[in-house]
């Protein structure tokens, strides 16, 4: 389960030698984080050309958030 | 100067002809992303070091992913290789797609017809591609897998998320002996097999091609099921919701 939930939030860029209490804190900005990261590969024109393809990102982002929301 | 038209007229008409060649086949190729370009672009949007650690990862992760196309005479299918290992074995970084091509891509030459066929939102959709007929051919040589290949240009033509015009420049290398006019991802239409392609932040190269007897042909099918949608229109609805996100998280 400690596996599960420290690559989840690998994703997000936590460290994987969290203590639980830090992933709770971790996951309280976790759609916020997820929100920056988009919003600023959109900017920067990662998806130029495939903007549909940041909308399922963004989505698939959100999932691995609400996962990991379920695990803790 | 009816002598010249009637040359000129001769050598299109070879040209386009000789584009059916009746072969059919199969290639895989290697897709490698990079990043950096994108990396430099987040300095001017003020953003710290975890998007860029977060580029680094994901450049990692996207090294070597593999595609293969399989063509017959007059058509192309290409799609993403499974991968045999377990997908908990990756990073949660590869379930995202910055860079990666999902789905599958059809196209017939002789009605000019292409379609993406992937997912979006839990939806399938068909999605009509362009064709990219405005190669410029260029004169430069090298060779990829034993083929004499050469050079081409393409000016691709797309809108940002503030929806002004842009464009990306693609280079194409592609083999005149195998004259057939596929190739990786959505473009296609040289006369010759694409077998390397970069478009900025990624290069596809072929790693095997092998070509079949005509007795071993391969069936090509067309995707069907799905909802019929314009690469426009699908920009256009996807642009939509990103600025829907973006200002919800301002907010």
């Amino acid at each position: 389960m400690k596996k599960v939930i420290l690559t989840l939030s690998g994703v997000l860029f936590m460290a994987t030698s969290m203590n639980a209490s830090d992933e709770i804190v971790a996951y309280a900005g976790c759609h916020g984080m997820v929100d920056t990261l988009m919003s600023n590969l959109v900017a920067a024109g990662a998806y130029d050309g495939n903007l549909s393809q940041a909308v399922e990102d963004w989505v698939n982002l959100y999932d691995t958030c609400d996962t990991l929301e379920n695990l803790l | 100067m009816l002598k010249t038209f009637f040359l000129i007229f001769f050598l299109f008409v070879q040209c386009f002809s000789g584009v059916s060649q009746n072969i059919s086949g199969e290639v895989i190729y290697a897709k490698n992303s990079n990043f950096e370009d994108i990396k430099n672009r987040l300095n001017n949007t003020g953003s710290d070091a975890q998007e860029k650690a977060f580029l680094e990862k994901l450049n990692n992760e996207l090294k070597d992913v593999r595609y293969i196309l399989t063509f017959s005479e007059n058509e192309s299918h290409y799609t993403k290789i499974k991968s045999l290992s377990n997908d908990s074995d990756k990073s949660t970084l590869s379930k995202l797609n910055l860079g990666s091509f999902k789905g599958e891509f059809y196209f017939n030459f002789n009605i000019k017809e292409a379609i993406h066929k992937k997912e979006f939102l839990g939806e399938t959709l068909l999605v009509e591609s362009p064709l990219n007929p405005n190669w410029l051919l260029l004169k430069e040589k090298k060779n990829i897998l034993g083929y004499e290949c050469l050079k081409a240009h393409l000016k691709i033509h797309y809108k940002d998320i503030n929806n002004n015009p842009k464009e990306s420049l693609i280079t194409a290398w592609y083999a005149p002996e195998l004259n057939i006019p596929f190739g990786p991802e959505k473009y296609n239409s040289l006369p010759g097999l694409i077998l390397e392609l970069e478009d900025g932040n990624s290069k596809i190269v072929a790693k095997e091609l092998k070509l079949f007897d005509k007795g071993e042909k391969r069936k090509i099918k067309k995707p069907a099921g799905g909802q019929k949608i314009t690469e426009n229109e699908l920009e256009d609805k996807a642009r939509k919701m990103i600025f829907e996100k973006m200002r919800r998280a301002k907010n």
